[in-house]
Formats: structure tokens, C-alpha cells, sequence
């Protein structure tokens, strides 16, 4: 209580009123415990700010990025084939089913940043500028299209690299050719996967200046949207599979692969449609989470509330209150702190949207237009607000206010209980504890509501941090097998028609390098029974005693080093995607325009980076027709024994220059740590955000840990003034309730440890679809539990300050006036 | 004169209308305890409080009931405003059995027709004083509103304490405290004022100033029950009842 003499605004306000006295009662003892009043109504206002930040932030993204999306036409399908003319998408707009088709060239290149790095370009060509009407960009500065020698660049791309409308950049293409192009205009292209994500920036050319580079004037892409509101990827598949069947084959150019834009996502929809619906998820799942915390901190508080006024609630019945009158009086109350809650919530809610929106719109290229609170959210966040608390509280309520008038007056104070429990008479029989231990002990079971209240939101708060740490374990630990098949200390790309034996050996020159291995890469698709086709795998020629790689076999054997012996070992992402794909069984795969058959003798562990097929080198190359050409070499310091961090980075530098300087490659080489190090930067942000809610649910549970505590130890004022009488020292009362507060920690640690056996499966399951998109191996994290009793421990000890104090400040004389 | 309720009297005498009905009530005492038995379990055995008290009060009565502590006066007081329930026995008040009435009513029975005093004066500190009188009058709704501060203001002049009004009870005395206590029993204008050692934690130029307030409130034709402790308190009394181990004696 505070100073009940002090005049303040809370009681001007009442006075000035005239209100009925025990409205006036309600409002000033709101107003009388400051504190108390701000927990309630921030935790109302953080969860149902957050609940609007959620779904204003969703409203917005769903505005301005998909309309944005929209307006630029969206592809459905892409069919990349050989360099075919423009006229062939005509031809191919002629089908019944395809709506609109439009030939594009795409060129990977590099363009060096105004910090001098060497960075990742796509060049694009549109055939027809006049009738540019799919996948369109929008220009920010300048004009489209760009004239000879000229290039678009991205905004975000310009942004990064540091270019501004005007500027000169160096362009490289494949094999070193290097090309000076002005800036001539900035364009906003919300189709690409933006630099910032995919760490490839974008520039847009005219096919003058791909001709004045050295590339020959045809198109590469077929970007196609098909007839019908809305296409499902089957369809989107079967038409692009009729173009490339109807059209281009005949036309003499053969498809290598035909695929969905996205990640993961249904045709039209945008790139990240999946990503984004899965965050959302999860933040939702947070809001709900919030919300429900802030429901058992409200139970919590009236709880406290009602307690701390049960002599009040029995004079006023004394004096005439009905029961009806008292229960209306104490939902003024939560009605009171949850209109306060919403109002803050709605400026929560917008500025939490504005700045999730922005963060979104920095991260996905996109443009905010404005904030605006939507009738709909608003209605949600009003029935949460004032739903939710008076749904809650009513509880209490009732059962606070059942007490009889003559409890309430004369009994309040003193645990009076008949009934003891036989945990209780279990716990007295133990003869070996001492006496203020068995205290705290019975304490603690004493009130199994509010118990399970506590140890229920302890015990959420636990099961999510161990569930956290159990996604980042399960994460690492998928990161720990993919990088059994990236086990090179450096690896360099090298432009077709390098000799295999020439750049192992080159290699293998290079002081401090004791093992050097070649690959050949190539790209096919899965032809299925029905004989349609899958969208691209990669396939991979490489030694079948490869030191590069340690496969973690799933299923089979891995190659056997029988040349020519048509043997295959495939991923699980590959055998995960496709059905019927199994140990003995006989694939068919389409490499350069002709269908082989393979045996598959082993399934490998999940990649993540996509469907891949393993073959012998000799077999592939014979496949592709490049016999003894190598696409790509991989080399260790020391053979069978991977390289430190420094070891990677010398052994790159080594290989890069050694390759560039024999006119082998012009590439920049990787390290297996630099290969790693994106994964691990969206993992650890996953792992902070999922730490964050953990640490918000022990906070809250730590909240109502203490406030529990503290209601024990209203409600037992004389038992406590009995011990202080019969010599109970401040020490003594301390340690009881510190004893209570750790066996209250400790019971949450085990049901929390227990209930994380199963939420942690489903959390890691649910982020890494959201986050990646594919199903994972679960791994339990211990460390994660063992983390998570120290944290228990911290949580129960500072629970217990404040309550203890309070129990060491009480007074005998204090303990008389409750009788 | 046997007696009746007001129901069954209505059913004995049909023909009668209400003004003799309301005559009848007017005889006949106002509150009644009839063999009232109050027995506390307790895990090592049961604990008579009351054994088979019977009290009446007529209307314009003060009546100290007197007793040692635990003699059983504040289990009387609690039985009689129905604050707690009887083992056995009843109370009727104007024939009517209290305990007959769902707790709503009893409570509404009681913010009518009882004024109660404690002894530790029970005010709301959150409240200024002339809110705490007022809150009663709130509570049952009976006192339009536009008259219920005035009314408020009234009865803390009469308890000599307008000037302190809009003070909150912990900047008072505790004699002043009990007399806010005693303006609070009386906001609804109740027949009858029931007071628990109402002197009990006052000194003994108070707790005459006290007394004197409910010789008052006699003096306008209401009823006071009073219990105490207290024998000096005994003189005001116009009839006196004293308890010992649960029994009256005499």
C-alpha cells in the first residue's frame, strides 16, 4: 500500500467525480500501489502490443511487399535451355495454357565494390524493353532501358557496393574478361533475392553491351505465367514441361532445368512467401505465449490483491456489500488496468509494426508505405485486452470473494486448513530435517492452485529455453554433417577445359599443400516413371576414395571404384523429395539432353543445400563427353587431417594466386569456415530470438515465483509472528522462504525438463521448416538443461529477495493486529 | 404471548391488513436469539463457544452483555449480526429467522437494519472519512445519491468530526477513528446498533465520549447491543447480561 494520507492526481480525480465510495476505494488502491498497477498493465500492453505488432506488421508486409510483388508480373515457371532467339517466346505464348512468356538472358559475373571486393553479379538482359511485362523492375533513377556500355544497377546491390547513378564499375565476366560500365540508373527489383540475403547483386544491361562483352546476343531464361487466378506448382510444371516438349526441343534447344521461382514457394507467390509465413508463425506463437503470461501474472496480482483485502472484503460485507456488489467492484479493477493495458498497447503495438515492417522491408527490398492501425487488428487487440484479463481474473474473483464474512475478519492471517495432504503427512514423518526446512516444504505445497500456476509458467519458461538450445543443437548438429561433405581446407572453381591431372598437380605444387583432389560438376534432372521430370539436381563426379568428403550413409554402401560401373549414391534431400527412391532400386537422370540409368547403392545424410547425386568421376565425365576435365579442386594441407582457421585462409591464399598466376582459374577460392559462416550468422540470430522469448517467459515466471511468495507470506502473517515471537531470528525466516522458492525452482526444472521432451522436438521441427525448409534430425540439448538449472537457481534465490525481506521486516505487535 | 413470524401470523389471520401486521412487528422484539449453540471443531476435539443462549432486545433498549475474555461475547455478536453461522438455534429479527434469508439477503438484512462497531474500528484507509461513512449508503442504494455526502457530512458532525472529513483514517486518532466507525453504523439509519468492545482499545476519556454517542442513539428510540469487557462501561447500560463459558448467567 502507499501512503494513503498523500493527495494526489489519483484522488482529485475521484473526489472531483462524486463517485460511489467503493468505486473511489477501487481506483485509489489501484492508484496506491504504483508498481503493482505498471507490472499489470505493461504485461497486458506487452502482450497485446505485441499481438498488434504481429499482425499490423503481417497487414503491412502483405500490403506493400505482395502488391509490390504483383505489380511487377510475376513468373510462374522458368525454363533455362540452351541460348535460343527471342521469337521462341512467342512461340511459346501461343499455348493454350501459357498467359504470357518473356526470353531473358541471365550471366553470372562478378563486380567489383567500391571497396575494391570482388562480389557476386547477375547480369540481365530483357528481350524486348517495350514489352517488358514479366518479372518487371521499376526504376528509381534514371532510364530504362540502359544504353550501350551502360548498366542498371539494383538499389540494394548499388547500395551495398557503394555506387551511385553516374558511377564507373568493373564488370568481369567467366573467364576474366573485364569490362567498365557507367551507372546509368538505380532500379528497385523486388523479384531478385536481395544482396543483402543472397550476397548476388543485380544489374540490368542491353544486349549491345552483352555483345560488346564477348557473349553471344540470345536469351537463356523463358520466364512464363500461366492461364488461371491461381496455379499450383503441378500445373506451372506441366505447362512449362508442354513448352519445353512443343517448343524448344523441337526449336533444337535443349532445357536444362525448369523451375519455380523461390524458395520453396507456389508459383506467383513471392520468393519468400514460406519464410515469411513461418516467422510469423513464430512470432505469433510468441504473442500468444506473451499473452498468456501476462493472463497468469494478472491471476496472479488480483490474486495478491484479494488476499491483501480479505478483511476489507469482510467489513464490506460486514456493512451490507452483496457478493455481487464486491465481485463487480474487483472486475472494475482488472477492467481498470485492462483499459489502461490496450490504450498502451495500441502505440506499442504501431511502433513495434512500424519498426518489424521496416526491419523486413531492409531485409526483403521492399517499401513501407505507411503504418496504419486496421479495424480488424484494432478489434483483436480490444477483446484480448479486455477479454482475456476479465476471462482470468473472474477466477479469483470468485473464489476470493467466496471466503465467508466471518473467515475473512477473524481468520485471514492464519493457514487454516483442515485437510493435510499426503505429501504433507509424508513429509512430517521424515524425522532428518530440521524444523524451518519441513516448514518451507509444507509451505510450498500448501496453495496447489497457485502452485501450479508458478510452476507452470516456470516450467513453459524452461521447457523453451531447453527447446532453444535443442533447435541451435539440432542446427549445429546438422551443420556438423554437412560439413563431412565440404572436408577440404580450400576449394577453387575452375572455367571449362582444365586438365583434372593438370590442376591436382598444380595443386600439389603449391608449398604446404599435401593432398589435392578434382571434381566434375554437372547439372541433370530426375526422370521419373511417368516420365515427367524433376526440377535440377546437382551431380557430382568425384573419386570414390574421396579424401574430401566423409559421407555419413543412411542407407547402402558408398561407391565402389569400378569405372563405368553406372553406381550412384544420393542424398537424403534428393531421396526426402522424390518417392520411391531406395537402396537397389534404378533411377533415370537426364544429363546434357540424354536419359541414363543408374543403380542406387547408398543414401547419404540430409545437405541442406539442396538434392545432389554422387557418381564416379570417370562415369560422369564419360557422361558428359569432357573426359579428364575437372570443374572444380579441392585440397587439404595435410591429408586425412582437416586445417585450422588459419591453415584455410593460408592454404586459400596459396591456391587462388598459384591458379591465377598459371592461368588455370580467376576465381576466388573458398575456405570450409568461410562456407559455413552464413549458416552459422542465421542460426545465431535464430538462436537470440528464441533466447529472447525464453528469457521473457523466466522473467514473467520469475514475477509471479516472487509474487507467490510474497501472497504465502501475507497469508501467514501469525504463523510468521509465532516463529519471530518464539525467538525466530531474520536469518532464520530468510532461509525458509529462500528453502521454499528453491524447491519450487527445482520441481519447475524437473517438469520443465520433462515437458522439453517434447516441446523441443516440435520448436526445432517448426523453425527449421520456417527458417530452411526442410526436416531435420532432432538432437536433445543437455546443455541446454544443465544451462537452464543454474538459471533456476538464479531465478529462484533473486524470487525470494523481496518476499524474504518482507517476512524478516514483519513485527509480532503486526501479527497482534490481525487478530 | 406465543410468538409468531410475520408469515405465519399473515396465514393465522388472514383478514388482518398490513398496519396491524406492521403492528405486530412493533411488540414484538426486535432481534431475538433463541437457543444459539456455536461448537468449533478442532482436530483434538470439538470446542463449545455458546451453549443454548437466548436473548431478546426490544426497540429503544441498551443492552451490555458482560463477560471475561473467551466467555463467548464476540461469538454472540457474530451470530447475532450473522457474520458467522450457529451450530444450533436461531435469530429472528422482527420474527424473522435471519438464517432462513440466502446470504445475499442476510447481507443486505444487515447493511439495513444493523449498525456494527468493531473493535479494531475497521475503516478503509484508502477512503477519507466522510467516504468511508458514505460507502455504506453506496453499498445498499437506499439514500438517493444526491443526499447520501450531505447525509455523510451530517453524521460526522454529529460524532463531532465534520472538521476532519477529508482526512484518511491514519491521520486521526484511534478514539476518532471508532467514532468515524460509529457514523459509518449509523449512515443507513439502522434500528438497531451492534458494537464488539467498541471501548477496547480507547482510553477511558474516549471511550466515555463513546458511550455517551450510543446513549445518544438510544435516547432517538434505537436499540444498541454492546459487548465488553469493560465493567465501568456498565452504567449506560439499561439492562445488563452477563456471560460466562458460553452460558448467560441468571
Amino acid at each position: 500500500m502507499g501512503k494513503p494520507g498523500g493527495r494526489n492526481l489519483g484522488w482529485e480525480v475521484a473526489r472531483m467525480m462524486n463517485l460511489d465510495a467503493r468505486w473511489i476505494k477501487i481506483w485509489r488502491d489501484l492508484w496506491s500501489n504504483k508498481t503493482r498497477f505498471l507490472l499489470v498493465t505493461l504485461s497486458i500492453a506487452v502482450g497485446v502490443g505485441t499481438i498488434g505488432m504481429i499482425y499490423n506488421a503481417s497487414h503491412i508486409i502483405q500490403r506493400d511487399l505482395y502488391a509490390q510483388f504483383k505489380r511487377g508480373n510475376p513468373a510462374h515457371v522458368f525454363l533455362y535451355a540452351a541460348p535460343f532467339p527471342k521469337e521462341i517466346a512467342k512461340a511459346a505464348q501461343g499455348l493454350r495454357e501459357v498467359k504470357q512468356a518473356q526470353a531473358r538472358r541471365v550471366v553470372r559475373a562478378e563486380i567489383r565494390s567500391i571497396k575494391g571486393e570482388d562480389e557476386n553479379l547477375t547480369l540481365h538482359v530483357v528481350a524486348d524493353p517495350s514489352a517488358f511485362e514479366v518479372n518487371r523492375f521499376f526504376m528509381e533513377q534514371g532510364e530504362f532501358p540502359p544504353r550501350v556500355r551502360e548498366i542498371i544497377l539494383e538499389r540494394q546491390s548499388a547500395d551495398l557496393l557503394g555506387y551511385q547513378v553516374g558511377d564507373s564499375v568493373l564488370v568481369k565476366l567467366a573467364d576474366d574478361r573485364q569490362y567498365i560500365l557507367t551507372v546509368s540508373g538505380i532500379a528497385h527489383d523486388v523479384n531478385e533475392i536481395p544482396f543483402a540475403i543472397l550476397g548476388e547483386a543485380s544489374g540490368y544491361v542491353n544486349m549491345d553491351t552483352l555483345r560488346w562483352m564477348g557473349e553471344i546476343p540470345l536469351y537463356n531464361r523463358l520466364e512464363v505465367i500461366v492461364e488461371g487466378e491461381k496455379v499450383g506448382k503441378d500445373v506451372a510444371l506441366e505447362v512449362a514441361e508442354k513448352i519445353k516438349k512443343r517448343v524448344l526441343e523441337p526449336a533444337g534447344y535443349p532445357v536444362f532445368s525448369i523451375r519455380i521461382p523461390g524458395v520453396g514457394s507456389d508459383p506467383g507467390d513471392h520468393w519468400a512467401h514460406n519464410q515469411i509465413r513461418g516467422f510469423i508463425l513464430i512470432l505469433q506463437i510468441m504473442s500468444v505465449m506473451a499473452t498468456l503470461l501476462s493472463g497468469g501474472l494478472i491471476i496472479n496480482t488480483i490474486s495478491a490483491i484479494l488476499i491483501q483485502q480479505t478483511k476489507q472484503i469482510g467489513i464490506l460485507r460486514a456493512i451490507g456489500a452483496s457478493r455481487k456488489q464486491i465481485v463487480s467492484m474487483y472486475l472494475l479493477n482488472v477492467l481498470i488496468f485492462s483499459i489502461v493495458g490496450f490504450l498502451l498497447a495500441i502505440p506499442f503495438g504501431l511502433i513495434g509494426s512500424w519498426w518489424l515492417a521496416n526491419f523486413a522491408a531492409r531485409f526483403l527490398n521492399f517499401d513501407v508505405s505507411r503504418v496504419t492501425l486496421t479495424w480488424d487488428v484494432l478489434l483483436i487487440q480490444f477483446g484480448v485486452a479486455i477479454g482475456m484479463p476479465l476471462g482470468v481474473a473472474i477466477f479469483p474473483i470468485l473464489n476470493g470473494t467466496r471466503i465467508s464474512v466471518y473467515d475473512a475478519i477473524y481468520q485471514f492471517g492464519l493457514s487454516s486448513r483442515k485437510r493435510v495432504s499426503r505429501l504433507e503427512k509424508w513429509l512430517s514423518r521424515i524425522r532428518s530435517i530440521n524444523p524451518p526446512l519441513l516448514l518451507s516444504l509444507r509451505n510450498t505445497f500448501r496453495q496447489k492452485t497457485r502452485l501450479a500456476f508458478t510452476l507452470g509458467t516456470l516450467t513453459l519458461a524452461g521447457a523453451m529455453f531447453i527447446a532453444s538450445f535443442s533447435t541451435y543443437s539440432s542446427l549445429t548438429a546438422q551443420i556438423r554433417d554437412v560439413e563431412r561433405y565440404v572436408a577440404f581446407d580450400a576449394r577453387i572453381s575452375l572455367p571449362r577445359g582444365i586438365s583434372k591431372v593438370a590442376a591436382e598437380r598444380e595443386a600439389l605444387r603449391i608449398e604446404g599443400i599435401g593432398y589435392a583432389e578434382a571434381w566434375a560438376l554437372s547439372e541433370g534432372v530426375l526422370v521419373r516413371a511417368d516420365h515427367s521430370e524433376s526440377q535440377g539436381i546437382e551431380i557430382v563426379g568425384l573419386p570414390p576414395n574421396s579424401k574430401t568428403i566423409q559421407p555419413k550413409l543412411i542407407a547402402g554402401h558408398w561407391l565402389t571404384p569400378l569405372p563405368n560401373s553406372r553406381q550412384v549414391v544420393v542424398n537424403a534431400d534428393l531421396a526426402t523429395e522424390e518417392a520411391g527412391i531406395d537402396v537397389g532400386k534404378e533411377i533415370q537422370i537426364k544429363i546434357g539432353g540424354k536419359t541414363h540409368t543408374f543403380t542406387v547403392v547408398g543414401i547419404v545424410s540430409k545437405h541442406i543445400f539442396g538434392p545432389r547425386v554422387y557418381m564416379d568421376y570417370i562415369s560422369l565425365t564419360r557422361l558428359t563427353g569432357r573426359h579428364n576435365e575437372a570443374d572444380e579442386i579441392r585440397v587439404l594441407a595435410e591429408e586425412g587431417k582437416l586445417g585450422s582457421l588459419a591453415t584455410q585462409d593460408l592454404v586459400a591464399e596459396k591456391l587462388q594466386e598459384r591458379f591465377r598466376n598459371a592461368g588455370l582459374s580467376k576465381q576466388n577460392s573458398v575456405t570450409r569456415a568461410s562456407f559455413f559462416s552464413e549458416f552459422t550468422e542465421v542460426f545465431n540470430i535464430i538462436l537470440f530470438v528464441l533466447l529472447l522469448m525464453a528469457g521473457l517467459l523466466a522473467l514473467v515466471g520469475s514475477l509471479g515465483l516472487s509474487g507467490t511468495l510474497g501472497i504465502n507470506i501475507m497469508e501467514r502473517m501469525r504463523e510468521i509472528g509465532v516463529l519471530r515471537a518464539v525467538g525466530a531470528a531474520n536469518h532464520a525466516l530468510v532461509k525458509i522462504v529462500l528453502a521454499e522458492s528453491l524447491v519450487v525452482s527445482f520441481v519447475s526444472w524437473v517438469m520443465g525438463a520433462i515437458t522439453s521432451a517434447i516441446s523441443s522436438p516440435i520448436l526445432a521441427a517448426v523453425v527449421i521448416y520456417a527458417v530452411l525448409e526442410t526436416q531435420m534430425n532432432f538432437r536433445y540439448s543437455l546443455i541446454g538443461l544443465a544451462l537452464w538449472f543454474g538459471v533456476i537457481l538464479l531465478i529462484g534465490v533473486f524470487s525470494s529477495l523481496l518476499p524474504a525481506r518482507r517476512a524478516a521486516q514483519l513485527q509480532v505487535r503486526e501479527v497482534l493486529d490481525y487478530e | 404471548m406465543t410468538q409468531l413470524s410475520v408469515q405465519e401470523y399473515q396465514k393465522q389471520y388472514s383478514d388482518r391488513t398490513l398496519a396491524d401486521i406492521e403492528e405486530y412487528s412493533s411488540v414484538s422484539p426486535l432481534i431475538e436469539a433463541r437457543d444459539l449453540w456455536k461448537v468449533y471443531q478442532t482436530p483434538s476435539a470439538d470446542v463449545p463457544a455458546l451453549k443454548g443462549i437466548t436473548l431478546s432486545i426490544q426497540p429503544g433498549e441498551f443492552v451490555i452483555v458482560v463477560g471475561k475474555s473467551g466467555a463467548g461475547k464476540s461469538t454472540l455478536v457474530n451470530l447475532i449480526t450473522a457474520i458467522d453461522i450457529p451450530t444450533r438455534g436461531s435469530v429472528l429479527f422482527r420474527s424473522q429467522s435471519i438464517f432462513d434469508l440466502p446470504e445475499d439477503q442476510r447481507t443486505r438484512w444487515r447493511g439495513k437494519n444493523l449498525g456494527i462497531v468493531f473493535q479494531f474500528f475497521q475503516l478503509f484507509p484508502t477512503l477519507t472519512i466522510w467516504e468511508n461513512v458514505k460507502i455504506s449508503m453506496d453499498l445498499l442504494g437506499e439514500i438517493p445519491m444526491s443526499e447520501r455526502k450531505e447525509r455523510a457530512l451530517d453524521l460526522l458532525r454529529q460524532v463531532g468530526l465534520e472538521q476532519h472529513a477529508r482526512k484518511v483514517p491514519a491521520k486521526i486518532s484511534g478514539g476518532q477513528q471508532q467514532r468515524v466507525a460509529i457514523a459509518r453504523a449509523l449512515a443507513n439509519d439502522p434500528p438497531l446498533l451492534i458494537a464488539d468492545e467498541p471501548t477496547g482499545n480507547l482510553d477511558s476519556r474516549t471511550s466515555e465520549e463513546i458511550m455517551d454517542l450510543f446513549a445518544s442513539f438510544v435516547a432517538r428510540g434505537k436499540s444498541v447491543l454492546m459487548v465488553t469487557h469493560d465493567r465501568g462501561a456498565l452504567k449506560w447500560a439499561s439492562r445488563v447480561v452477563e456471560i460466562l463459558d458460553g452460558k448467560l448467567l441468571g
